[in-house]
C-alpha cells in the first residue's frame, strides 16, 4: 500500500537531509505508531505521505503509484483516499462542527442526502451528534480532536494519518481516541500515527517505527 | 447551488478580504467610465451625422458685388430645374452682411459679394451643377463645406480613438485589479486553502469556489456601473437639453453592454488568475 524506497528530503542543498535512506512497506490494515524525539523527521515523512513534499531521493509509492509521477489533480484524488488529523486539529473556526466534517464529501460530489447522514452518524460514532451545530471554538480539545478525526475518516480513508493526534488532549481522551483509530483499523484502514506518548504506546500495542535522525530504527523506543 | 457547494462557499470566502470587497466598487467605477465613454463616442457620432447631412445638404454660391440680377434670376431657374435641388435662395443685404461680419472687421461699407443658398439633395450630380454655374458665372465660387467636414470628421475621429484608448486602458487595469484581488484573496485564505486541499479538493473546484465570488462581485459591480451612468446620462439630458437631441435607443443599450465587457473580462480572467495562483504556491 506504502512503498518507501531509499527515500530522502532534504529542504536546502546545503542542509542535512530531514530524512534519509528510509525504506520501509507499510501493510494495508495494518496499525503503526511512528516515534521519534522532535527533529527526527516525523513530520517530514507525514508530509512526504500526504504529498505536500516529494522525495528530493529515492521513490515513494502509494496506491501502486509513485508519488513524483503524479499530477496535481492526481494527488487531490488520492488524498481523497487517505485521512489526516493533526496535532493542532486544523479545524475551519467560522464553520459548524457539521460543516467542517461535511467538506470531504463536498470535494467529492458527494449528494446532500449523503452528507447530512454520513455526517450525522459520523459525530455520533465520535461521541459528538449533540454538537452538529456548535462552532469550533465552543468545543474543548478533545472534542475539536473529535471533530478533527471526523473529519478525516468521513469518506472512508484507506489510510489514516495522525500527527500527535493526542498531543492537546488529556489522557482518558488520549485513549479515547486511541480506541477510535483501532475501530477504525479493525475496519480495515491503515493507520499510521505519530505520538512522543510511551504509556500510550504501552497499553495499546502496535508495531512501531522509530525514526530519529531521519533514519528508521524499526520497532525501538 | 447546493447546500454542499454553499459550504465551500462559506469556508472558502473572499468576501472576508477588503481589497476583495474593493473591487465592487472599483468594477463600478470602471464600468460607469467605460459605459460613459461607449455613450459618447455613440453620441458624438450621432452629432456628427446630423451636423454632416445638414452641411452636406448646402451649397453656397458666391458671386461678385456687381452681379446683373437678371442673370442671377436666369441661374436660379437653371439650377431650380436640376433634379436633386430642393431650393434656391439668394441672401438678403443684412443676412449676406450678418454671414461676414466676422471676416470684415471694422470693414463696415466694403461692397458685399452676392449669396446663393442652394438646398441639395443627395441625387444632385455636383459635375453638372458646378458646371452651369460656371457657365453663366465664369467667376463665381462655389463652397460646399467638404473642407470644414474633413477637419471636423478628423477631430471627431481623433476624439473616438483617444476614447478607444481609454477604454484599452480601463480593459488592462480591469484585468490587472482581477489579478490582484484573486491573488490577494486567496493569500488571505492561505491557511483555509491549505487545509481544504490537504482534504482532497483539487485546483479545478477551488478554481469553481473563486471564479463564482468573482463573478458574484463582477455581477454587483455591473449593476452598479449601469445604474450609475444611467443616472449620469439621465442627469446631463436634464442640465443640457440640446444634448438629449442626439441621444437615441442605441446610447441607452451602449450603457447596459458596455460594462458587460467588464463583467465577461473578470470572469475569463478569474479563475485563469485563482489557477496561477494555486500553482505558484
Amino acid at each position: 500500500m506504502i512503498r518507501f524506497n531509499e527515500v530522502g528530503y532534504q529542504y536546502d542543498q546545503s542542509a542535512k537531509a530531514t530524512v534519509r535512506d528510509l525504506s520501509l512497506d507499510l501493510q494495508s490494515g495494518s496499525f503503526y505508531y511512528l516515534c521519534g524525539p522532535s527533529g527526527a523527521g516525523k513530520t517530514t515523512l507525514f508530509k512526504m505521505l500526504y504529498m505536500d513534499l516529494l522525495p528530493t531521493r529515492g521513490d515513494l509509492t502509494l496506491f501502486g503509484k509513485n508519488t513524483k509521477d503524479l499530477t496535481r489533480e492526481n494527488i487531490a484524488q488520492m488524498r481523497r483516499r487517505m485521512g489526516v488529523v493533526f496535532q493542532d486539529f486544523r479545524l475551519l473556526k467560522h464553520l459548524s462542527v457539521k460543516e467542517n466534517v461535511a467538506l470531504p464529501l463536498i470535494f467529492e460530489n458527494k449528494s446532500q442526502k449523503a452528507i447530512d447522514a454520513s455526517v450525522e452518524e459520523i459525530l455520533d460514532w465520535v461521541g459528538l451528534g449533540d454538537k452538529l451545530l456548535s462552532m469550533p471554538d465552543e468545543l474543548s480539545g478533545g472534542e475539536k480532536q473529535r471533530v478533527a478525526i471526523a473529519r478525516a475518516v468521513i469518506n472512508r480513508p484507506e489510510i489514516l494519518i495522525a500527527d500527535e493526534p493526542t498531543g492537546n488532549v488529556d489522557d482518558t481522551m488520549a485513549a479515547r481516541i486511541i480506541h477510535l483509530f483501532s475501530e477504525l483499523n479493525k475496519h480495515g484502514t491503515t493507520v499510521l500515527l505519530a505520538t512522543h506518548d510511551k504509556g500510550l504506546i504501552e497499553n495499546f500495542p502496535n508495531e512501531c517505527l522509530f525514526l530519529e535522525d531521519g533514519m528508521l530504527m524499526k520497532g525501538q523506543m | 447551488m447546493g447546500a454542499g457547494l454553499k459550504i465551500a462557499h462559506k469556508a472558502l470566502s473572499l468576501k472576508k478580504d477588503g481589497v476583495f470587497r474593493l473591487m465592487v466598487i472599483m468594477l463600478t467605477l470602471l464600468g460607469w467610465m467605460f459605459a460613459m465613454g461607449s455613450s459618447f463616442v455613440l453620441g458624438l457620432d450621432n452629432l456628427y451625422d446630423k451636423w454632416q447631412l445638414e452641411q452636406k445638404s448646402r451649397v453656397s454660391i458666391y458671386l461678385l458685388p456687381d452681379t446683373d440680377f437678371r442673370k442671377i434670376e436666369h441661374l436660379e431657374k437653371t439650377l431650380e430645374r436640376q433634379i436633386g435641388v430642393v431650393s434656391v435662395d439668394m441672401l438678403g443685404q443684412k443676412e449676406t452682411f450678418e454671414l461676414l461680419e466676422p471676416y470684415l472687421g471694422e470693414v463696415k461699407s466694403v461692397p458685399l459679394p452676392k449669396i446663393i443658398d442652394v438646398e441639395i439633395d443627395h441625387r444632385l450630380a455636383r459635375d453638372l451643377f458646378d458646371r452651369q454655374v460656371k457657365e453663366i458665372f465664369p467667376n463665381a465660387e462655389i463652397d460646399d463645406a467638404q473642407e470644414l467636414l474633413d477637419s471636423v470628421s478628423l477631430g471627431v475621429r481623433f476624439a473616438q480613438t483617444a476614447i478607444l484608448a481609454v477604454a484599452i486602458a480601463i480593459l488592462i487595469i480591469l484585468v490587472i485589479l482581477t489579478i490582484l484581488t484573486v491573488r490577494a484573496g486567496i493569500r488571505a485564505q492561505h491557511y483555509v486553502l491549505g487545509i481544504m486541499q490537504y482534504m482532497g479538493a483539487g485546483d479545478a473546484f477551488v478554481a469553481r469556489l473563486v471564479s463564482t465570488q468573482v463573478i458574484a462581485m463582477a455581477a454587483m459591480g455591473y449593476a452598479g456601473a449601469v445604474v450609475l451612468s444611467s443616472l449620469s446620462l439621465f442627469t446631463i439630458m436634464q442640465s443640457f437639453p440640446m444634448a438629449a437631441e442626439y441621444v437615441d435607443a442605441s446610447l441607452w443599450v451602449a450603457l447596459g453592454v458596455a460594462p458587460l465587457v467588464l463583467f465577461v473580462v473578470a470572469a475569463i480572467v478569474a479563475p485563469w488568475a485563482t489557477k496561477s495562483v494555486i500553482l505558484s504556491k
